[in-house]
């Protein structure tokens, strides 16, 4: 039973719960076995709340046999943090010398939402450092389906600790795709909200114009579940929106009869790797099954929004660390430091320019988007590749997610095939402001009618 | 090419000391690959957009009032 509950969703799970077959003690302890057995390994996570998290198990255990209900869907049920969250009680390092000891006194708003909800901390989860550099101090978090390849990143702990059962619900941070990109490599969904969707305050920031927070599951369901209890507006995030949040769940099995999805002619499409080729193009032949109608649309700026994207990125986050760079200089990693400090040089001139560039994109993108209910891309144009490359010079794996950070769209990717090899290929969809409804119900029905969720990893090698 | 080849290296040089940043060689030569490459990504971004840019009045996606799109 334990190895099969860690596999569970959250909707399995409730009902389990719901139906008292199991615990919330049993759960948590289910998952923390298999943390303590292929943890070393991974390096899935950086702390592991252990007692705490069995402590708030039981806590949940008695509260629901007192009360004879649960508080919400999410309640008894563990949630895993990626470790640039705050989290009150408990060590938040972004993988970072900086911020070793640094054990914060109060929640992230995500944080605290889903502790409201009733979820179990089980613990916070492996980053690149400060969300966009080295892995110096906690291992490289490898990818579960083959572990001599990267599991990506940043979000990389979160995405393998999904994929591998070692966690049951995540939640990560996406400032040019970093929930989607690691949930493209580990073949799990991970969906970055509309900019002001999920409050960011709590979370170490990397860059205010571009960060986002977003929920990673096994499945579409659970992250729409999840997001429910995420979003919201959040008066100590300036950027959050006040709109309506709507049962995100409601609607999922409605299907996708008569949905326009757009498919760029420019940039997404061209130089992938033929097996990622097939898997999307397989995966738009399912969509059009399913009664979708494809379309021919043109981004012509598409591939050009990488550099103005990282000037920005880069400029925002010197902003932010420019005190602590000086003073603390070799506490960085040198992938970090040498990241963040190159935003000291660009003029101020060469930012502004990089921002007429994002409206002009966002102009671009949103007009498609009024007339397609949402794009279809490869979220990356490649597998994931081996760990000693994202030691040495790795691609750029922002390719194709980083413009929805740029325009603020919502965007999600759901696994769509595998390599001969064995590796996951995601599919991104991305659509209008504040309609994630929309392409969890696109993602959902695709999910359905497709094996590729099921799919688990060997992990025997994986023991420690 | 390394950092001491690069024409502009001088110039990010002094943008950093300017800030306070002290670095090492490497860390120089990493930096001003990073930023050359992306100011030439920036200039063919620039070509690309038809027209002369709008001036953005504040970051734009998407106002924190928007009304929700359907889809």
């Amino acid at each position: 039973m334990d190895g099969d509950l860690a596999y569970r969703s959250l909707r399995d799970l409730g009902r389990l719960l719901d139906q008292r077959q199991v615990s919330p003690v049993d759960i948590v302890r289910a998952i923390l076995d298999r943390i303590e057995r292929y943890n070393t390994r991974l390096a899935s996570y950086i702390t592991v709340c252990g007692e705490a998290a069995l402590a708030e198990a039981r806590a949940a255990e008695q509260e629901i046999a007192r009360t004879r209900r649960r508080r919400s869907r999410l309640h008894g049920l563990p949630i895993t943090h990626k470790d640039v969250s705050l989290t009150a009680g408990v060590r938040t390092t972004a993988h970072s010398r900086c911020l070793l000891e640094y054990v914060p006194d109060r929640d992230a708003t995500h944080v605290r939402r889903l502790r409201e909800a009733g979820m179990i901390l089980l613990g916070k989860t492996n980053t690149t450092e400060f969300a966009c550099g080295t892995l110096e101090l906690f291992g490289v978090h490898r990818n579960p389906w083959d572990l001599g390849r990267y599991a990506g990143g940043s979000s990389g702990g979160s995405a393998n600790a999904l994929a591998a059962g070692l966690a049951v619900v995540a939640t990560g941070s996406d400032t040019g795709g970093s929930i989607r990109v690691p949930a493209s490599f580990c073949g799990i969904v991970g969906l970055k909200p509309t900019y002001g969707r999920v409050s960011r305050n709590g979370l170490v920031p990397l860059s205010w114009s571009m960060d986002h927070v977003g929920p990673m599951a096994r499945t579409v369901a659970d992250c729409a579940l999840l997001l429910n209890a995420m979003a919201g507006h959040d008066l100590a995030d300036p950027a959050s929106a006040r709109v309506a949040v709507p049962d995100f769940t409601d609607g999922l099995d409605a299907g996708i009869q008569g949905t326009v999805l757009g498919v760029p002619r420019q940039y997404f499409y061209e130089g992938l790797d033929s097996e990622v080729d097939g898997a999307v193009r397989a995966a738009l032949r399912q969509l059009e099954s399913l009664g979708a109608r494809l379309e021919p649309v043109d981004l012509p700026l598409a591939p050009h929004v990488t550099a103005p994207g990282g000037i920005l990125i880069m400029a925002e986050a010197y902003g932010l660390h420019a005190a602590r760079l000086r003073e603390r200089t070799d506490d960085y990693g040198a992938r970090t430091r040498r990241r963040i400090a190159s935003g000291a040089c660009y003029t101020s001139g060469e930012y502004e320019e990089a921002v007429r560039f994002r409206v002009a994109w966002t102009r671009e993108i949103a007009a498609v988007l009024e007339r397609v209910h949402a794009v279809v891309t490869p979220t990356l144009p490649h597998p994931a590749f081996p760990v000693e490359m994202q030691l040495g010079d790795p691609p750029d794996t922002s390719w194709g997610t980083r413009h929805f950070n740029m325009s603020g769209h919502p965007a999600l990717t759901v696994p769509c095939g595998f390599t001969a090899a064995g590796l996951p290929v995601g599919l991104q969809l991305a659509g209008r402001y504040f309609d994630e409804a929309s392409l969890f119900r696109i993602a959902h029905a695709y999910e359905q009618t497709t094996p590729w969720h099921t799919r688990r990893p060997k992990l025997a090698e994986a023991a420690a | 090419m390394s950092a001491a080849e690069h024409p502009n290296t001088d110039e990010i040089r002094a943008a950093l000391a300017r800030e306070g940043i002290t670095v090492g060689e490497d860390d120089l030569a990493a930096i001003v690959k990073i930023v050359e490459a992306n100011r030439a990504g920036l200039e063919r971004a620039r070509a690309a957009v038809s027209g002369e840019p709008e001036v953005p009045h504040g970051f734009v996606p998407p106002p924190a009032d928007a009304a929700p799109q359907a889809g």
